[in-house]
């Protein structure tokens, strides 16, 4: 069947359950019927499905088959005796020349019918087993990911990323200075490489429609760094960094094959990046994307503009290898000795800065690291559930099978033996609900990046490797273990006189039940913990969603567009564009108001200025006051909806160039400032009070945007017109009656009717660009909502069967307790009360446990709720609402029990 | 009844199907044979598991071949029912034959 497209899961599958000798014909004349029939009728998608159908209906039916026929040697006594009176020795020879493997099949075989037989506690099981470890691998293959595979670079474990840390900003990571960079290099030992980088955006124009693409700068040699070789071409050689060599530049492999058809000759030609001209002299390797997704590698030349100094421009990053014999701590030493060194030369520049040190992998995995591990922990305790339910399943397994073990025990079968035979059926089950889970995994990983909004990174990879599946069969073995155990050791301890003697009815006494209740009491526990951190989150996230951000995010396209200095040298020619630009665009059908800003309602280039207001005195010495500022377009409140509340926006005439400044503050800056005046006609000046510039007046008051970011608070701000100072990089926010979306391509014609080399970037509606910012947040809380319900669940299944389980084997004491008078009240009273005492037993520790827990991970992730009283209460309070519901069923059905019947079927 | 093992319903829609189908019996052709004349839908994994009992009942042989297809590598186990095989559907026949007999006036009413 060689070079036939089939699914290989199922046919492996298939292969394993076929009798040898039906193998090959069988699974040979179903490839056939796939291939030639039913693909070129259904189409690829169904046929897969109509194979996997197949597949698994002819497995089942050949094991039914095969069970069938060992049905007739099924009583694995009558089998033991037989063979008992066969061997002259008794037990012992016959099962040392049975050997291992035989009784390893024999265990298997006698598991599979055992499991066969009771179809519904095997699916109850597996069912269990599969969503726990379901849940389990879908989150350890993003874990492993980002945690265990090694970075796509040559021993990538050595490569460190390097940065400044300004005591000033609390610590905070800040890029290197150039000058700063030149000493490292020099001074610093530890390293076999190092490189700086920067990246930034820049416009490519030429052939074909002109785009903003990434563009990174470095010095050094940073392929050498990261290890890797061009796909054609060449990389920068020293003399390519000297201020007066041509002009070159490395391409993506990705931007390569998009934009030019991975054509060979690429190399050799020119590309066009913000009207300067860089010959293309290599390719990068496949999925080489560092850093940022980048698409062009220039070599940074770096001049400080006459006169200027570099030592206080903090934008370089760095990577570096560390030498093979040097550990981190001491690269850590010598980098902060270094930098202490620079601090004592230029305390004026360096004051309080710092180096900071760390694995280039932490770098790059900084955000993501701390939730996964948190989201990583919950489905583990979702998995320990799955295994305390399953083992109170095989524990009511176990003891309807006592006769079976008591009389294969007095048959001399030693309780190693039977505890192995119990353990093997614990391990097929396992087994079985981690083929099962790990299917589910796979769904559920790509159901969840099916939701990440935004590109990945290139160093980021997700395909399933050995790896992945040694550790996932690992934990299932594991869990098999850890279900089985317990269940298999209480099982076999009871003494097999006694229980024969017995009938084999009885239940098997305190220990097991004191097993069942301990196993609901856990289980209780472990949903009380999953529960409390999943309220927090979900507090957080609630809070988050009622923040009013100031503005209206439905409806709202924006993109971004760059005048460059050479096509749009004056303020005219570029106050002239933005305005032409959106009177074509409000004429467009379905438009209701376009305008430009400088900074996005959720925008993180926030611009401050100093200012000063009218009559203000101050001491000499005192810093100005900094107001953050935007410079807008005409009708820019009326796009982005934010209510103006006093006064009025700006005039067309304001807008123009040279007309007496005004400004709109919003209600923070109103407040701050004219503190219960009116701040109509009030008049301000940017710089200090010193500064002898023109008077501001304000004309209009703006509710504040504060944005969706739960950390920002309202700060104060002013809007002036755009005519104040044209600058070349605007955004677009465009409100419309409709799809947002719809207006993309009207906006792209009258944007090339304007000018052609324009690109237009970032185009995105609001609320797209929302999701990019917040999709950790959402993903995040939807993955814990779905955990927490599957644990939920499971504990009420588990509470709901151990009663359940209880009160079927006590019918006898519950009629004898009838018959002596009992009142159909006590009996519901006494089974509730006994499953009220388990679960709150469990909602007490797993409140405190959870308690401990929301504490720690409030401080932890950026931007929780602080915890409160309420949602340990409210979680317990669901939780025995739910213990108790689960155990009414069975209690009534305890209620309804018939004295006479109940004492006489036992 | 002779020495024929009693053979059940949907063995003799097996059997009966490799003898109409004559030298093309192989599974799929066997089911879609049983599918066609009788107008149910019958699972494969019924009509393999048949075979490989009825085979090792000794009344069915099989042979291994290549598809006759373009392909390489492809087999097909094609079948040929014994004379015991012969004699058990004779003999299955001739029971229900008995059975119906002297019933027609009852069934003609129904």
């Amino acid at each position: 069947m060689a070079g036939l497209d089939l699914p290989r899961l199922p046919t492996a599958l298939l292969r394993l359950v076929l009798p040898r000798t039906a193998r090959p014909v069988v699974s040979a004349e179903l490839a056939e019927e796939y291939v030639d029939q039913i693909v070129p009728r259904l189409g690829p998608t169904r046929a897969r499905l109509w194979y996997w159908r197949e597949c698994l209906a002819l497995g089942a039916a050949f094991l039914a088959a095969a069970l069938r026929r060992g049905r007739s040697r099924d009583a694995d006594v009558i089998l033991a005796a037989r063979r008992y009176r066969r061997s002259s020795h008794g037990w012992g020879e016959s099962r040392e020349r049975d050997g291992f493997t035989t009784a390893l099949r024999h265990d298997v075989r006698h598991g599979l019918r055992t499991l066969f037989k009771r179809p519904a506690f095997t699916v109850a099981a597996l069912l269990t087993i599969a969503v726990g470890i379901g849940a389990n691998t879908t989150i350890y293959s993003l874990l492993h990911a980002v945690l265990m595979r090694p970075l796509p670079y040559a021993e990538g474990d050595r490569l460190l990323f390097l940065c400044e840390r300004s005591a000033e900003y609390g610590g905070s990571r800040m890029g290197i200075s150039p000058p700063a960079y030149e000493i490292w290099r020099e001074r610093a030992g530890s390293f076999e490489n190092l490189a700086a980088y920067h990246a930034d955006d820049r416009n490519l124009t030429g052939a074909g429609e002109p785009e903003r693409l990434r563009v990174a700068r470095f010095a050094g040699d940073l392929f050498g760094v990261l290890g890797i070789a061009p796909a054609c071409g060449r990389f920068m050689a020293t003399n390519d960094f000297d201020p007066d060599a041509p002009a070159v530049t490395v391409v993506s492999h990705s931007l390569w094959h998009r934009r030019w058809g991975a054509d060979p000759d690429l190399v050799g030609r020119t590309v066009t990046l913000d009207e300067e001209r860089y010959e293309v002299i290599g390719i990068a390797p496949e999925a080489f994307r560092f850093p940022d997704n980048a698409d062009f590698y220039i070599p940074l030349r770096i001049q400080a503009p006459e006169g200027e100094s570099l030592w206080d421009a903090h934008f370089l990053w760095v990577v570096g290898r560390r030498a093979e014999d040097v550990s981190l701590t001491s690269v850590q030493t010598e980098m902060a000795t270094i930098t202490a060194a620079i601090a004592a030369e230029r305390p004026e520049d360096y004051e309080g800065i710092t180096a900071g040190v760390m694995p280039l992998r932490q770098w790059l995995y900084r955000d993501i690291q701390a939730p996964l591990l948190i989201i990583y922990a919950v489905v583990c305790l979702v998995l320990l559930l799955a295994c305390a339910n399953t083992a109170n399943l095989m524990l009511a397994l176990y003891s309807t099978r006592q006769t079976e073990l008591a009389v294969r025990s007095s048959l001399g079968a030693r309780r190693g033996r039977l505890v192995r035979q119990l353990l093997t059926e614990s391990l097929l089950l396992a087994l079985g609900g981690g083929v099962l889970g790990y299917l589910i995994g796979e769904a559920g990983r790509r159901l969840l990046l099916a939701g990440v909004p935004i590109e990945l990174p290139s160093y980021l990879s997700f395909r399933t490797d050995p790896g992945i599946l040694i550790a996932i069969l690992a934990l299932v073995v594991l869990t098999g273990i850890v279900f089985g155990t317990a269940p298999a050791l209480g099982a076999t301890r009871a003494d097999p006189a006694r229980l024969l003697a017995r009938g084999g009815t009885s239940s098997s006494g305190r220990r097991e039940g004191r097993l069942r209740r301990t196993l609901v009491t856990a289980e209780v526990t472990l949903a009380v913990i999953v529960l409390a951190t999943t309220g927090l989150i979900m507090q957080g996230y609630l809070s988050f969603r009622a923040i009013d951000p100031g503005y209206e995010k439905e409806n709202l396209l924006t993109a971004t567009i760059f005048l460059p200095s050479f096509a749009y040298p004056t303020d005219e020619e570029k106050m002239a564009f933005f305005t032409t630009l959106q009177e074509r665009l409000q004429a467009v059908p379905d438009v209701i108001s376009a305008s430009v800003t400088t900074g996005l309602p959720e925008g993180h280039s926030l611009r401050g200025r100093s200012f000063t207001i009218e009559g203000r005195v101050t001491e000499p010495g005192e810093p100005a006051d900094i107001t953050l500022f935007w410079m807008i377009g005409s009708g820019y409140f009326r796009a982005v909806g934010t209510p103006l509340l006093q006064g009025r926006d700006f005039t067309a005439a304001e807008q123009a160039i040279g007309s007496p400044p005004v400004v709109i503050v919003n209600e923070t800056f109103a407040r701050q400032n004219w503190p219960g005046e009116n701040p109509l006609g009030k008049r301000l000046h940017w710089g200090g009070v010193e500064a002898d510039r023109p008077w501001i007046e304000v004309v209009g008051v703006v509710a504040d945007i504060t944005g969706l970011d739960p950390e920002s608070s309202s700060e104060a701000g002013c809007y002036i017109p755009t005519g104040a100072l044209p600058l070349d990089r605007m955004h677009l926010v465009t409100r419309t009656g409709g799809d947002p979306l719809a207006v993309v391509e009207p906006l792209k014609e009258i944007l090339g009717s304007i000018d052609p080399d324009l690109p237009l970037f970032e185009i995105a509606t609001m609320e797209e660009l929302l999701r990019r910012d917040l999709w950790p947040i959402e993903i995040g809380t939807w993955a814990f909502v779905v955990f927490a319900a599957i644990a939920l669940i499971l504990a009420a299944v588990g509470i709901y069967a151990v009663i359940s389980y209880t009160v079927s084997r006590r019918m006898r004491e519950m009629g004898i307790r009838f018959a002596l008078g009992a009142a159909p009240s006590d009996i519901t009273r006494l089974v509730l009360v006994r499953i009220g005492r388990m679960t709150l037993t469990g909602v007490l520790i797993g409140s405190l446990v959870g308690i401990g827990i929301m504490f720690a991970l409030s401080s932890l992730l950026f931007g929780l709720a602080q915890p409160t009283v309420i949602l340990p209460l409210g979680v317990a309070a669901l939780m025995l609402a739910i213990g108790l519901t689960a155990a009414w069923l069975p209690a009534r059905r305890a209620r309804g029990v018939n004295p006479v019947d109940a004492v006489r079927e036992e | 009844m002779g020495n024929a093992a009693p053979i059940g319903e949907f063995e003799q829609l097996v059997l009966l199907a490799i003898l109409r189908l004559k030298t093309e019996a192989y599974g799929v052709a066997i089911r879609r044979e049983i599918e066609e004349c009788t107008g149910r839908s019958v699972s494969r994994g019924a009509v393999y598991t048949t075979l490989d009992r009825l085979e090792e009942k000794g009344v069915l042989s099989s042979a291994k071949a290549d598809s006759p297809g373009p392909r390489t590598g492809m087999v097909r186990r094609y079948y040929a029912v014994e004379p015991e095989g012969i004699e058990a559907l004779a003999a299955a026949r001739t029971a229900l034959q008995s059975m119906w007999s002297g019933l027609e006036p009852v069934l003609g009413d129904l």
